[in-house]
């Protein structure tokens, strides 16, 4: 699925400053995107306008060439927060996106089974409520939860925030697995500098609620998290990505 | 004349079998005390040394004779007449009114309550007319309401239930809208995004999620009833708890008021326990989370 973004501006009630101002931007079927930005640019904000969850005060957000007007399931989104139903299982937490599509119940379980393996999830899992699981393993049912309604993009807004360095990294490589995989569009919000370089294609770095620059992703697509420092094309790559950053600051 | 050594040494056997006695007893008191400790930290060892201790407390008192007998009897008294009115039949049918017509009344009040929390929470119409009306009806206290529900459904059954099924209704309602309507917005974001349709959000989170308040409201209703159910007895019947708390206020039997209150808070903590315990499998996510 193709997004583009045209001339977009938020503005919330009572704020002085609009979150997002006149930004344009296309993301290609497939491709793995990533928002750098500070706290406050507007990553998050474009990132809703995406899900259509936000409705922009201007400008229009279209996917495979039709406006996006409110929430659809081919686009998944997945939160800082897990944001599972604490009062179900995983499993009800999973059946519940099959059954907003539709899924019969007989057909169900092993689709579920499928999800959690998917997901890197021993299916143990599948009776536990989410207070039992540890950050990583939520987030992990969170994905397996959005990747039940079979979405064409995976809107992803710093999912891995809240998690210690380790489970990161092993969360990061999920991504990867998953987005190589299954060939779907990814669009990752992170305000962490390596997370972007590790993970991206393409970076599109926000200010200020503005798209302030457009960088390619020069290195490999093999980015083991231990040899990242060491690939041709990283020290540029993270010093141009702090200037775009440090500059902010200054402002 | 004793030499001291002399005298000194059976004193020192005396002091140590003694010693030797106490010591079996200091180890059964502090056995005793910690039996105590460990039975006190348990829910049901806790009420049973609550109600020693308020015995204990009512003994005390009534040891000082401040209070003539028949207004403050004895607890030996209070239990001889709880033991009568059992003997002459009376407590067995007032029980069974009493209850029933609160769990009738409860019922009637839980279903309306809910049924219109989900109505004035999740509809337009319900929250821009019905709510308004119901805010204007809910303070207005149950127990006025027993003199115009005898007038209009005479003293029958019928009245009470109507009573106490309102005096019900109200914090059922108000605990259920106040859950229904406080859905935390990333839920309804998350269904939202998953193609969720309306009536699959309600069911598997709006519901789900409210429920610890509907089962409070619900605990504070079970609560409600039994107050309302002894008022509206106390006038124009025969029969229930609130009946015969008239009766024994009446001939000044201070000793059968308090077993007919007495039981009275048994049935409603036991009713109150049941609530809960059958509302746990549901609930006990949300004390989980915290």
């Amino acid at each position: 699925m193709d997004l583009a973004v045209r001339d977009l501006g938020v503005t919330y009630k009572g704020k002085y400053a609009p979150a997002l101002d006149g930004v344009n931007l296309k993301i290609e079927s497939g491709s793995f995107v990533v928002l750098v930005g500070p706290s406050g640019s507007g990553k998050s904000t474009l990132l809703r306008c995406l899900a259509g969850i936000e409705t922009p005060t201007t400008g229009v957000v279209t996917a495979d060439g039709s406006p996006v007007v409110g929430r659809d399931p081919s686009r998944g989104m997945v939160f800082q927060r897990d944001i599972l139903f604490p009062w179900a299982t995983i499993r009800a937490n999973v059946a519940f996106a099959l059954e907003a599509k539709g899924t019969p119940k007989r057909d169900m379980e092993p689709i579920i089974d499928e999800l959690l393996t998917l997901a890197g999830l021993p299916l143990e899992v599948k009776r536990q409520r989410p207070a039992a699981l540890s950050g990583g393993m939520r987030q992990r049912a969170g994905i397996a939860r959005m990747l039940a309604g079979e979405p064409e993009v995976m809107l992803m807004d710093e999912p891995f925030a809240a998690l210690d360095a380790q489970t990161r990294l092993r969360m990061q490589d999920l991504v990867t697995d998953l987005w190589s995989r299954l060939g779907r569009t990814v669009v990752f919000v992170t305000h962490d500098v390596d997370e972007a370089i590790r993970l991206s294609q393409t970076i599109f770095v926000l200010r200020d609620g503005r798209l302030a620059a457009t960088i390619e992703n020069p290195l490999p697509p093999d980015r083991p998290a231990g040899q990242l420092a060491e690939a041709v094309g990283y020290s540029d790559l993270r010093r141009r990505l702090h200037d775009e950053l440090h500059e902010t600051i200054e402002v | 004349m004793l030499n001291d050594a002399t005298t000194a040494r059976p004193l020192a056997r005396l002091t140590q079998s003694a010693q030797a006695f106490d010591r079996p007893a200091a180890r059964r008191r502090s056995v005793s005390m910690r039996n105590l400790a460990r039975l006190s930290g348990t829910v049901g060892g806790g009420a049973i040394l609550g109600v020693a201790l308020l015995i204990a407390l009512w003994s005390a008192v009534y040891a000082t004779r401040l209070f003539p007998d028949n207004l403050f009897p004895s607890v030996p008294a209070v239990w001889h007449a709880g033991v009568a009115m059992w003997n002459e039949g009376l407590l067995g049918p007032d029980i069974l009114a009493s209850v029933r017509e609160a769990l009738v009344g409860f019922v009637i009040g839980t279903v309306a309550g809910v049924g219109l929390a989900l109505v004035t929470a999740t509809t337009r119409g319900g929250r821009l007319v019905v709510q308004p009306v119901l805010r204007l009806l809910a303070p207005i206290p149950t127990i006025g309401l027993i003199p115009l529900a005898i007038l209009w459904f005479g003293i029958g059954d019928a009245s009470k239930y109507i009573v106490v099924a309102v005096g019900v209704f109200v914090p059922v309602w108000i605990s259920t809208h106040a859950g229904l309507a406080s859905t935390p917005s990333d839920y309804l974001q998350v269904s939202g995004c998953l193609g969720s349709s309306r009536w699959l959000t309600l069911r598997k989170v709006i519901l789900p999620e409210a429920l610890p308040d509907i089962v409070a409201g619900m605990r504070v209703g079970c609560a409600t009833a039994f107050v309302v159910i002894v008022v509206a007895e106390m006038t124009g019947t025969t029969n229930g708890l609130g009946y015969r708390i008239a009766q024994a206020q009446l001939f000044s039997q201070a000793d059968r008021l308090i077993v007919l209150l007495v039981i009275l808070g048994i049935i409603g903590a036991i009713c109150d326990q049941l609530i809960a315990s059958i509302s746990r499998p549901f609930t006990a996510w949300a004390t989980e989370e915290k």
